[in-house]
């Protein structure tokens, strides 16, 4: 077992491998794999977004897919009207990254502002409910939109957004857009929960009661932190509609919201790099599990392969409270 | 119209009944056992597959229906004894995560038996007309009758509740903890039975739906998160709010969906009404829930916990 | 400095504050003594803004308290410390206090700025540690400590705030003798820089630090006085003295 002395070294080894990875998978031959490896990135700046809601200021968040939704469906739209050459709201589409992304960023944020102001009225098992009400909400919203293929979604038929330079239609050179951005933001939540305000949220997580009478308002911070997730989910999502050039209402519906509360668990919560390595196992299970059990001759488990991970889930839960990150690093103090 | 509405009435009727026979078992749970517990649309689930299953080997749907009791009963015990149990002192998050887990278990275990093709049913021989309301209109009796089983259980659950000893402990224990323990009375027996009935209810509500919809994998989640809907506005452990907060849900989906495009239609061209309608009638019980919370955070009736 | 007016709440049937009126002078120690469930620590919550009275107002620093949110209350110099304690378990002392000191400075949304590696809040910190005698202990996780140093960090991130009224709940509840007797030293070398009104059960103490007694028996202030007079006054025997042993035992 590790100790927390060692993190920086972890850091440093992990994306060492991140890096190097697209080269491996080429060599092994199994460059298909370079998609799943984008998967993981993208999965692990929404996981580390959930992560500051609910392992550093204890906010349940149930609904944390409606953001990752917001944000690809920004793309999405964006990328339709330039096809159709029509306007939204007025506006032109286009496919302009510079546009774009910050675009899905400060759109996800101003859905994570007003449902985050009307959610955070509310405390404990109200929040749980209320998050996963809205990320509903936004699902059948998304649904309702027959304009951009209601149900069924739509395709981005021009490929993924334009960016000088930088070509993202590239496979590699798009995972490692993806990979740069994971690392901006996984390095800005590492600043953020040890700055001032990360000691405001954990004081709130730790003792809510206590804040009024020492002249912090908990509403405001943890309002605060709600939009910056939110945003963080919300520009994962953008990236997700790049990655696969499909946006459907599929990835708000709350069983995603689900998945990613588990990554986080599975990681280890109130850690960012325990999400990391949540989201790394999760996809793994998903992409080798199957095979596994078709090797095993277990055809009947290679479909249904959450049959297995359900109960699993719920063995964490139960008795490894600390996730992956508990197992292999030891806590300071 | 008028006649149009009053069936849309009906419609809505009937969702608030399925909508609160879901609820009750929810709000019980949560307010007395304090476990939020997400498998509980996972027992509406278990319920229509059982009523599918029972009816077609009885070739009776009422046979079936009453041998789908014990089928949720046991399913419901496994559940509390094996996860629930442990969860008693988690925290929410963890209560969560581990009945999230229930359901993706049993969303792939009921396709591994019965398939990604759903299941249909008819409505009973007995129940299949159609009751003459007025002169000109007529209203299924199958679904009159699911409306009068929900004031059925609505009724006996006040009976209760209100009127019984086991009644009295279950709303001392929804406000007041600490008291039923030091009463001694047997709170793990009373936990049981209680996530058992609140099971039960959920499960019937499965087998009713079963010959008005397709017996499919997850079709008690979406009804799940509408149950939440309920009783956050009606007051998580009120059964009081937990019926209220059904039939009102239950009535602005049905008549939000059925007359809201057409009203639009007064303002806006129909292209947009129609889109917008979609939109709004598809969000109007999630924006009903926000305007509750704006007002009451706590809900409707909110149950006072003793500190 | 605090000006309290017909003050009224009640939860239900139960009238906890009725018709209080209350004055606390600039520089003074006001005490505010009763039998418990008189509603001394409802009162102190309707100063601090965790209540809002039915009825009534409260002037502070000559402005009206119940417009003023209670997270703001602080801002202003109205700070109150807990009856039961109440600090952040998995921070360390110095960061209890640091963290008041944050507040204080308008800091809560500073998300570069490193919360450990801020001198000035260090130093200013160990002050407030050094002087509330717990300096030995700024390393420690506050759960680990004994149960009177978190009494003792509950005052220190009091006067972190710097307050101008300082709002004691049963500071020496828990207490042992040594430790009680070095914060009455403390609140004395504050007397005539910080107002106090102090909730207290301990005569001893309140006789030997108050200016002046307020004694509340079920929600109503039946007398107020200088400790002497208070001491001597009839009604405040009957009601409250004369049975204080008797909820000295029930509140142990």
């Amino acid at each position: 077992m590790l100790s927390e002395k060692h993190l920086p070294a972890f850091y440093a080894l992990g994306a060492l491998l991140l890096v190097v990875l697209p080269w491996i998978l080429t060599a092994a031959n199994s460059s298909y794999l370079i998609s799943t490896a984008t998967r993981l990135v993208i999965f692990a700046i929404g996981a580390v977004s959930l992560d500051l809601l609910i392992g550093y200021t204890g906010l349940v968040s149930f609904g944390h897919a409606a953001f990752f939704g917001v944000g690809a469906y920004v793309v999405g739209i964006l990328a339709f009207h330039n096809f159709e050459d029509t306007t939204v709201l007025g506006f032109d589409g286009t496919l302009t990254g510079l546009i774009v992304l910050p675009l899905a960023i400060v759109i996800s944020a101003l859905f994570a502002l007003i449902i985050g102001a009307l959610a955070l009225r509310t405390k404990g098992v109200y929040f749980i409910m209320i998050t996963l009400s809205f990320g509903q909400m936004l699902f059948f919203l998304f649904v309702s939109l027959e304009a951009y293929g209601g149900d069924d979604g739509m395709m981005m038929f021009e490929g993924r957004n334009v960016l000088p330079v930088i070509d993202l239609n590239d496979r590699i050179t798009f995972y490692y857009f993806c990979l740069a951005i994971f690392a901006a933001f996984f390095a800005f939540c590492h600043r953020l929960v040890r700055s001032k305000f990360g000691r405001v949220l954990a004081a709130i997580r730790q003792n809510e009661d206590r804040m009024t009478s020492i002249g912090i308002r908990p509403y405001s911070a943890k309002l605060l932190i709600y939009v910056i997730a939110g945003a963080g989910a919300g520009l994962a999502g953008a990236l997700m509609a790049n990655h696969t050039e499909f946006v459907s209402p599929g990835l708000t519906h709350w069983t995603k919201s689900g998945d990613l509360m588990i990554v986080v668990i599975l990681g280890g919560i109130g850690t960012l790099i325990g999400p990391v390595m949540g989201a790394f196992v999760f996809l793994l299970l998903e992409e080798f599990l199957p095979i596994i059990f078709h090797e095993l001759g277990m055809d009947l488990l290679k479909e249904h392969w959450r049959v297995v991970f359900g109960p699993i889930l719920i063995l964490i839960v139960l008795f490894a409270k600390t996730g992956l990150y508990g197992l292999i690093f030891r806590k300071n103090g | 119209m008028s006649q149009l509405f009053f069936e849309q009435l009906l419609n809505g009727l009937q969702l608030g009944m399925f909508l609160f026979l879901v609820s009750a078992g929810l709000t019980l749970v949560f307010g007395f056992m304090n476990i939020i517990n997400l498998a509980h649309g996972s027992l509406f689930m278990i319920g229509a597959y059982a009523v599918a299953v029972l009816t077609d080997l009885t070739g009776s749907f009422f046979l079936g229906l009453l041998l789908s009791f014990p089928v949720v009963a046991a399913f419901a015990l496994v559940i509390e004894l094996l996860i629930i149990r442990p969860l008693y002192h988690r925290d929410h998050l963890d209560q969560v995560l581990a009945t999230f887990g229930l359901i993706l278990f049993f969303n792939e275990a009921v396709s591994i038996v019965f398939g990604r093709t759903p299941l249909f049913l008819n409505v009973p021989e007995a129940l299949s007309g159609a009751v003459q309301i007025t002169e000109t209109f007529t209203y299924p009796l199958y679904r009159i009758t699911i409306i009068a089983v929900g004031l059925m259980v609505a009724a006996v659950l006040w009976f209760i509740i209100v009127k019984t000893r086991t009644g009295m402990r279950i709303r001392a224990g929804t406000t007041n903890p600490e008291m039923i323990r030091a009463l001694g009375v047997n709170i793990q027996a009373l936990n049981t039975t209680i996530f058992v009935v609140g099971a039960l209810f959920a499960g019937l509500a499965g087998g009713l739906s079963a010959p008005l919809t397709s017996v499919e994998v997850g079709m008690g989640e979406n009804l799940l998160i509408l149950s939440f809907v309920c009783i956050v506005i009606g007051g998580i452990g009120s059964i009081r709010g937990a019926l209220l907060g059904a039939l009102t849900v239950g009535l602005v989906d049905t008549l939000g969906r059925a007359f809201l495009p057409d009203i639009l239609e007064q303002f806006l061209d129909p292209a947009t009404a129609n889109g917008v309608g979609a939109a709004l009638s598809s969000m109007s019980v999630y924006l009903l829930m926000i305007i509750v919370l704006v007002f009451k955070p706590t809900g409707l009736f909110p149950v006072i916990k003793a500190v | 400095m605090l000006d309290i007016k017909n003050l009224s709440k009640s939860f239900g049937a139960l009238q906890a504050t009725e018709n209080v009126s209350l004055t606390v002078n600039e520089g003074t120690i006001h005490a505010l003594i009763g039998p418990n469930g008189a509603g001394k620590t409802t009162l102190i919550s309707q100063i601090s803004g965790y209540l809002t009275p039915d009825s009534g107002s409260i002037t502070f620093d000559g402005q009206d308290l119940l417009a003023l949110p209670a997270h703001k209350r602080p801002h202003a110099g109205l700070v109150r410390s807990f009856q039961i304690t109440s600090v952040i378990p998995e921070f360390t002392v110095r960061d209890n206090v640091g963290l008041v000191l944050q507040s204080l400075d308008n800091q809560v949304f500073q998300v570069f700025a490193k919360a450990g590696s801020d001198q000035a809040e260090r130093a200013k910190a160990d002050a407030i540690l050094e002087r509330t005698g717990l300096a030995d202990e700024a390393d420690s996780r506050a759960e680990n400590l004994a149960h009177g140093q978190k009494r003792q960090l509950e005052i220190a991130m009091a006067l972190a705030a710097d307050p101008k009224l300082l709002l004691l709940d049963e500071p020496m509840a828990g207490m042992g003798v040594e430790e009680s007797r070095n914060l009455t030293t403390l609140l004395t070398s504050l007397r005539g820089t910080t107002t106090m009104l102090l909730v207290e059960h301990d005569m001893d103490v309140v006789f030997s630090l108050a200016d002046r007694i307020s004694v509340l028996v079920y929600g109503k202030i039946i007398a107020t006085d200088t400790p002497q007079a208070i001491r001597a006054n009839r009604d405040v025997q009957e009601a409250y003295l004369g049975t204080h042993e008797l909820h000295q035992e029930d509140s142990a």
